[in-house]
């Protein structure tokens, strides 16, 4: 222990200030903590308890913006896959919406009496340019006799000229061989529709009938194929002919090239 | 001078820095003393004198974060320091698994010194204490540990 007094400089260095700490302790502690030693601690170290408070909440609010700031970038990326797939689910489900609009416009449309509707679905139209056809397909359970009329979302389609199995040739209403027995439902006016290809003439309706643009033409029911009252279409010209009859052009009640869904009408019963 | 006092201060703010972002992980965590860690990495290299002053100096800060009463963990720190500077004037310890056991056991002698001061002066001790330390030193164990990589580098050409 004959260390030289520079040497020995650390322990009494450490004893003094052992000392000293625990002469300041025993001070607070006798005075409840409120004394003037700890007072004067307090303001020393007061700016350092600022300085690290403002720099712990520097310190965490950045962070914590950070964290919200990048969960808000993931949360915007999630979001904007969503969105996409969403779109695209969008996309899928505007054709089942129509398709749903057309079956409660089917579904809705008054029913002529003594006859079963079955829908069938169709699947596309051909035959042109000679010929206007419609493919449809029924469950292959039911029996669908030829002639059966078809009735779409606004009125008549047209008959079922084939079967096989559970798909069914349709002769629309303006194919070129069609013909339908039609009433004006303004004047009572009766005539045969015949199809044009993309429209039908109403024949067989003198000049002296009264006949105008516009009048809704429905089915007659005299042809023995169609139920009467199903709308046919509309006038969209009509002249007198130089052979006492008129020359009307009339535009098909339903557009064909839309049809997604049909109505077979089954006779019932004789 | 101001050489050996940027690795200090760098250390320091790392020991700041790592007590301010503890609670974002959990408040448990605060049991943790940073500054212990920060000694036991200045002592081992700083000898008996360094030791003495850095304890004191963060012994102070400790008790100005941590506790009520100014001076116990100054005290503490003070002669942790002594010691530690007094192995590591003896012993040549680098690797970072002795520090962080140095680091525990301050940790546990230091709460252990200021338990005792408070039942010396009628203070009342926060419980499960013990519980609480053992936590406590592990964690502090762990930043000593962290602390010493950096101060590898840092204090490589001097002590501080």
């Amino acid at each position: 222990m004959d260390l030289k007094p520079a040497a020995r400089r650390p322990e009494v260095l450490l004893i003094l200030i052992v000392l000293g700490l625990f002469m300041l302790l025993t001070l607070q502690v006798r005075r409840g903590g409120q004394s003037v030693l700890g007072n004067m601690a307090l303001a020393a170290f007061g700016p350092l308890l600022s300085a690290y408070d403002s720099a712990s909440r520097l310190t965490r609010e950045g962070f914590q913006a950070y964290v919200w700031q990048k969960n808000a970038a993931l949360e915007a990326e999630r979001l904007a896959a969503e969105n996409r797939v969403l779109q695209g689910r969008l996309e899928l489900s505007r054709p089942l919406e129509k398709e749903v609009l057309t079956l409660r416009d089917l579904v809705n449309a008054p029913k002529p009496q003594g006859y079963e509707v079955l829908g069938a679905r169709a699947l596309t139209q051909y035959g042109a340019p000679f010929s206007r056809y419609l493919l449809v397909s029924c469950d292959s359970r039911y029996f669908i006799p030829e002639g059966t009329p078809v009735m779409g979302p606004g009125g008549a389609v047209g008959r079922i000229q084939g079967t096989s199995g559970s798909l069914h040739k349709v002769i629309l209403l303006t194919d070129p061989s069609s013909a339908v027995g039609v009433v004006s439902e303004r004047s009572g006016v009766k005539g045969v529709a015949v199809g044009k290809g993309s429209d039908m003439d109403v024949r067989w309706i003198s000049n002296e009938m009264d006949v105008r643009v516009g009048d809704q033409f429905t089915t007659s029911g005299e042809d023995g194929v169609f139920p009467q009252g199903l709308r046919v279409g509309t006038a969209v010209s009509v002249q007198d002919g130089g052979d006492y009859l008129k020359k009307i052009t009339m535009a098909p009640a339903v557009q064909m090239d839309e049809l997604t869904w049909v109505l077979l009408m089954r006779k019932t019963g004789g | 001078m101001a050489k050996r006092l940027i690795p200090v201060l760098l250390l320091l703010l790392l020991a700041v820095g790592i007590q301010t972002l503890i609670p974002l992980i959990s408040g448990e965590l605060t049991i943790a003393n940073p500054y212990l860690a920060v000694l036991v990495t200045l002592a081992m290299r700083g000898g008996r004198l360094g030791g003495v002053v850095w304890g004191t100096f963060l012994g102070l800060v400790s008790d100005a974060y941590f506790s009520p009463y100014i001076g116990f963990h100054g005290m503490t720190f003070c002669v942790i320091g002594y010691l530690l500077g007094w192995l590591g004037s003896k012993l040549l310890i680098t690797g970072i698994l002795p520090m962080a056991f140095f680091a525990w056991g301050a940790y546990v002698a230091d709460a252990t010194a200021v338990a005792g001061l408070y039942r010396l002066l009628g203070l009342p001790l926060a419980s499960p204490f013990w519980i609480s330390v053992l936590l406590g030193s592990l964690i502090t164990a762990t930043l000593a540990a962290i602390f010493e990589l950096p101060a590898r580098r840092l204090f490589r050409k001097g002590h501080p």
